[in-house]
C-alpha cells in the first residue's frame, strides 16, 4: 500500500514540475506537426535484489521495440513529443556454475506511452535533439523458455512457455522516466530521417508489494536505439 | 541557451532517487548465529524466525492462498502470543509452547513440513507437523486401527495359501539384543533351577554376570520402544565390548548404519504365482545398489554384510519370479504392499514399479510435475517441470498381469508416488484407503543451494528447525477434487477397502489384501 502512494507522489510531483517547465516557456512563433514510425532495438536491465542466492545472475537481454510518434514543435528547438511503443523488456536468470541446470530467458512484452519534451539544435538540415519526459505503459505479456532441471528426478530439458500472470504479484502497470539524444536528418521539406537512444527507466516495481511484510522491489531499465521516419506538415 | 540547459537539468535531477529499495532478508538455512542469536532467549524471535523462514522457503504459498490462508495475517495473529510468551512471569511450560506451534502450523497443507523449536525455559525442543495434526483431527480412527495392528502374512502361511515365503529384518537393535536377552534369560533360568548347593563356583559366577547382563539388555531394548534406536545402538554397543571376553552368543557390536536403514521386508508367491513384496520403508537402495552398500557398509562387519545380503534377497526373491513366471506365461499378477510406509530413496523407484515396465522417452518414467521454490518473495517459482522416476537399469520384462499397490492413511512420500505411479500403468490399480498428502520430496541439506530452499536451520541444534520440502509435486490428472496439488489430502484409491482390523486381530486375514487378490483374480 505504502508503496503504491509513493509512487503516485512520485507522479504528481513529476507532473507539477513539467507544468511549471510548461508555464515558463514564452508563447510561440513558429509550430509544426510531424508524424512518424521508429523501430529499432532495445536492451534490457533488470534490478532485483538477489538476496542469498549469490550465484544467481540476472543477464541484460536484448529485444526490439517498434511504434508510431507525433511530435509538435512551439520552436525549431522546442517541441512537445508523444509515441506509443511496443517495447520487449528481456532479462536472462542464469547461474554463474550450473547455467546447465537453470538459463531462463524471460521475454517481456509492453506497450509504452512515452511524452517528452524535445530540445533540438543546429543546422537546418541536421540536428542534434534531447528528449526528457516520462513514460506510462502496461505490461501486455511475457514467455520464458530455455533450460531448466528437475533436481530432484530427470535431466536438463528445453522449454518454452506463456507467463501466467498473477494478479497477486505481478504488476501490470508501468511508469517511469524517458529521456534520449538523437540526430535527425531533413533530407526533404516534408520528410526527415532520425536515430535517437533512448531509455526508459521504471520507478514502479515490476511486482506488488504483495508482502505486508517484506518489501520486494524489482524494475526494468530499458536502452534503446530506434530509427525512424516521419512526414513534417 | 543557459535557461534551456538548467530547465533540463534540474528535471534530471528530479528523477534521482525515485526507486525504492528492497528489504534484507535473512538466510536461515544453516547454522548462523547473526540469524539465530536473538532466537535463543526470545519466543517472539523464534515466532520471527520461523515465519520468515517459511515465508521465504515454503513452496505452497499460492495453494495455500486459494484455500483461504493469509500468511501475513498469521503474523498479526500470532506474533503478539508468542510476544506474551516472552513476559510470561511464570516460565513457558513445553505443553504451551508447542499448543502455540501447533496452532501456527496447522492450517498448512505440506504433507512433510515439520518445525521444532527450543524451549529455552527448559531446554528442551517441542516439534509439530500439519501432516501429523490432520491425520489426528481427520482420520483417527483409521490411524488407531492401523496403529494396533502389526499386518503380516502369518494366516496365508499357516493355511498353506503360499508358494514361497520370506521375511526379513535388518532392525539389528532389536533382533540382535533380543536375540542375545533370550539367551541370557534360557541360561540364567536353566542354572536358577539348580540349588544353590549343588552349583559348581563357575556355575555360580555365570549367574553372577549374566543376572545384571541381562538386565543391561533390557535397558537398552526399552529404548527402542521410546524410539531412541541411536540411544539404544550406543548403549547396547556397550554391553556388547564390555562383555565380549564371555562370548555370549547374538552379544555383538551392532553397525549403527544399518539401523538407521533398517527394513522389514517380505516376499510372497501365491500358489497361482500372484507375487507380494511389502516393505515398511523406500530404503532399498541401501541393500541392492552396489555404490551404497559400498559407501555406507564397506567397512562393516562380515554378520553386517551378511545381513545386507540376506536383506537383498529377499527382494531379488520377488523380482527372479516376477521375471520366471511372466516368461513361462504364468505370471497371475503382481502385488506391492506400501501400507504404513513412511517413503525414502526416490531412487528406490527402479525396485519397485521401475522393475515392472521399460523407461519411456524421458529416460525413466514421468509421473507427475515439480515446481520449485526459487527466490526470497514468498511467490517465486520455478516453471513446471516434470519429475522423471529411474527405472531398473537391468534387463527385465515389461509386465502384462495386473499390478495392485496397497496403500493407508499412513503411506506416505514414495509409498504415495508408487500408490499414484500404479494408477499410471494400464494393468494398474490403487487399493486401500487414501494416502497421506505429502507428494512433494524432500532433499538433503546438501542440495540446498540447488534452489536455496528448504531448510531453516539444523534439527537439534538451532532454536528454530524447519524440514521443508523445496518443491511442489503435481498429480498429473486432476483428482475428484479437481485440483493436481494432493498436498495435505493424498492419492485417492480406484478400489477403496479400509482395514477390518478387528477380524485380523482376532482371525488373521487381511481383508485389503484380499480385496487385492479379488481383483487379480477376478478382474473386478
Amino acid at each position: 500500500m505504502m508503496s503504491n502512494v509513493n509512487s503516485f507522489s512520485r507522479v504528481r510531483r513529476t507532473l507539477r514540475v513539467m507544468v511549471v517547465l510548461g508555464m515558463l516557456l514564452p508563447g510561440y512563433a513558429q509550430a509544426q506537426w510531424r508524424l512518424g514510425v521508429n523501430g529499432g532495438g532495445t536492451l534490457n536491465h533488470y534490478s532485483i535484489n538477489k538476496q542469498y542466492m549469490t550465484d544467481y545472475r540476472y543477464v541484460d537481454e536484448w529485444g526490439g521495440m517498434a511504434g508510431v510518434m507525433t511530435q509538435y514543435n512551439f520552436f525549431d528547438w522546442l517541441g512537445l513529443r508523444a509515441e506509443l511503443n511496443f517495447v520487449q523488456r528481456n532479462y536472462r536468470h542464469t547461474r554463474y556454475e550450473y547455467a546447465d541446470r537453470l538459463c531462463v530467458r524471460y521475454e517481456n512484452n509492453y506497450l509504452l506511452l512515452p511524452v517528452t519534451v524535445n530540445f533540438s539544435f543546429g543546422g537546418q538540415k541536421v540536428r542534434g535533439f534531447v528528449n526528457a519526459g516520462v513514460y506510462g505503459g502496461v505490461w501486455l505479456n511475457g514467455k520464458l523458455g530455455g533450460t531448466e532441471k528437475n533436481s530432484m528426478g530427470g535431466g536438463a530439458i528445453q522449454f518454452s512457455e506463456s507467463y501466467a500472470f498473477n494478479s497477486q504479484k505481478d504488476q501490470r502497470g508501468d511508469f517511469g522516466y524517458t529521456g534520449g539524444v538523437g540526430v535527425e536528418y531533413r533530407f526533404h521539406e516534408h520528410w526527415m530521417a532520425q536515430i535517437e537512444a533512448t531509455c526508459y527507466y521504471s520507478v514502479i516495481s515490476s511486482t506488488k508489494q504483495y508482502m505486508d511484510y517484506q518489501k520486494d522491489y524489482r524494475y526494468n531499465t530499458t536502452f534503446g536505439l530506434q530509427a525512424g521516419v516521419a512526414y513534417v506538415f | 541557451m543557459k535557461t534551456k540547459i538548467f530547465l533540463l537539468a534540474a528535471a534530471v535531477v528530479m528523477m534521482a532517487g525515485c526507486r525504492m529499495e528492497s528489504d534484507d532478508v535473512l538466510n536461515y538455512a544453516h547454522q548462523d548465529e547473526l540469524a539465530f542469536s536473538k532466537a535463543e532467549s526470545s519466543y517472539a524471535a523464534k515466532f520471527d524466525v520461523m515465519w520468515n523462514g517459511l515465508n521465504a522457503n515454503y513452496a505452497l504459498w499460492d495453494y495455500e492462498a486459494e484455500h483461504g490462508l493469509n500468511w501475513d495475517k498469521v503474523y498479526e495473529e500470532f506474533r503478539p502470543r508468542f510476544v506474551a510468551l516472552d513476559s510470561s512471569k511464570t516460565a513457558v511450560t513445553d505443553k504451551q509452547l508447542n499448543a502455540l506451534l501447533d496452532s501456527v502450523i496447522a492450517p498448512l497443507h505440506d504433507g512433510h513440513l515439520s518445525v521444532q523449536l527450543k524451549n529455552h525455559a527448559t531446554g528442551k525442543y517441542v516439534g509439530s507437523s500439519p501432516g501429523a495434526l490432520r491425520l489426528g483431527r481427520e482420520r483417527v480412527d483409521e490411524y488407531l486401527a492401523i496403529a494396533n495392528t502389526e499386518l503380516n502374512m502369518n494366516y496365508y502361511v499357516k493355511n498353506g495359501l503360499l508358494k514361497e515365503y520370506i521375511a526379513k529384518s535388518s532392525y539389528t537393535i532389536q533382533t540382535v539384543a533380543l536375540a542375545s536377552l533370550k539367551y541370557i534369560e534360557e541360561v540364567v533360568t536353566r542354572l536358577e533351577a539348580i540349588p544353590e548347593s549343588e552349583r559348581t563356583p563357575e556355575q555360580n559366577d555365570t549367574l553372577a554376570l549374566y543376572t545384571p547382563i541381562g538386565m543391561e539388555l533390557s535397558s537398552a531394548l526399552s529404548l527402542t520402544l521410546a524410539g531412541e534406536n541411536q540411544k539404544a545402538i550406543e548403549k547396547y554397543n556397550i554391553i556388547a565390548y564390555k562383555y565380549q571376553y564371555l562370548h555370549i552368543p547374538y552379544l555383538e557390536p551392532v553397525d549403527p548404519l544399518i539401523n538407521e536403514y533398517g527394513l522389514d521386508i517380505t516376499y510372497a508367491l501365491f500358489k497361482d504365482n500372484i507375487a507380494y513384496l511389502r516393505f515398511d520403508g523406500f530404503k532399498l537402495s541401501a541393500y541392492l545398489e552396489q555404490e551404497f552398500i559400498d559407501l555406507l557398509f564397506g567397512g562393516s562387519s562380515d554378520a553386517t554384510k551378511a545381513l545386507v545380503k540376506e536383506v537383498g534377497d529377499v527382494w531379488r526373491a520377488w523380482f527372479n519370479a516376477i521375471q520366471e513366471h511372466h516368461k513361462a506365461g504364468d505370471l497371475k499378477g503382481v502385488i506391492i504392499d506400501v501400507r504404513s510406509n513412511g517413503g525414502g530413496f526416490l531412487n528406490d523407484s527402479k525396485f519397485v514399479l521401475g522393475a515392472l515396465r521399460q523407461a519411456d522417452e524421458s529416460g525413466g518414467f514421468h509421473d507427475c510435475d515439480a515446481r520449485f521454490k526459487r527466490g526470497s518473495g514468498r511467490f517465486d517459482y520455478s516453471p513446471v517441470m516434470p519429475q522423471i522416476m529411474p527405472v531398473l537399469d537391468a534387463e527385465h520384462v515389461t509386465v502384462t498381469a495386473p499390478v495392485v499397490v496397497l496403500c493407508n492413511c499412513v503411506s506416505v512420500s514414495m509409498a504415495e508416488h508408487t500408490s499414484y505411479g500404479v494408477k499410471l500403468f494400464d494393468n494398474g490399480k490403487l487399493v486401500g484407503t487414501r494416502t497421506f498428502g505429502g507428494f512433494s520430496a524432500l532433499s538433503d541439506e546438501s542440495t540446498y543451494s540447488n534452489n536455496y530452499a528448504g531448510y531453516v536451520g539444523v534439527m537439534n541444534v538451532t532454536p528454530v528447525f524447519c524440514y521443508i520440502p523445496q518443491e511442489v509435486a503435481y498429480i498429473l490428472e486432476k483428482n475428484s477434487k479437481g485440483e493436481k496439488v494432493v498436498e495435505g489430502y493424498g492419492i485417492e484409491p480406484d478400489i477403496e477397502v479400509a482395514l477390518d482390523a478387528e477380524t485380523f486381530n482376532k482371525v488373521g486375514t487381511d481383508n485389503q489384501l484380499d480385496r487385492a487378490l479379488q481383483y487379480i483374480r477376478t478382474g473386478n
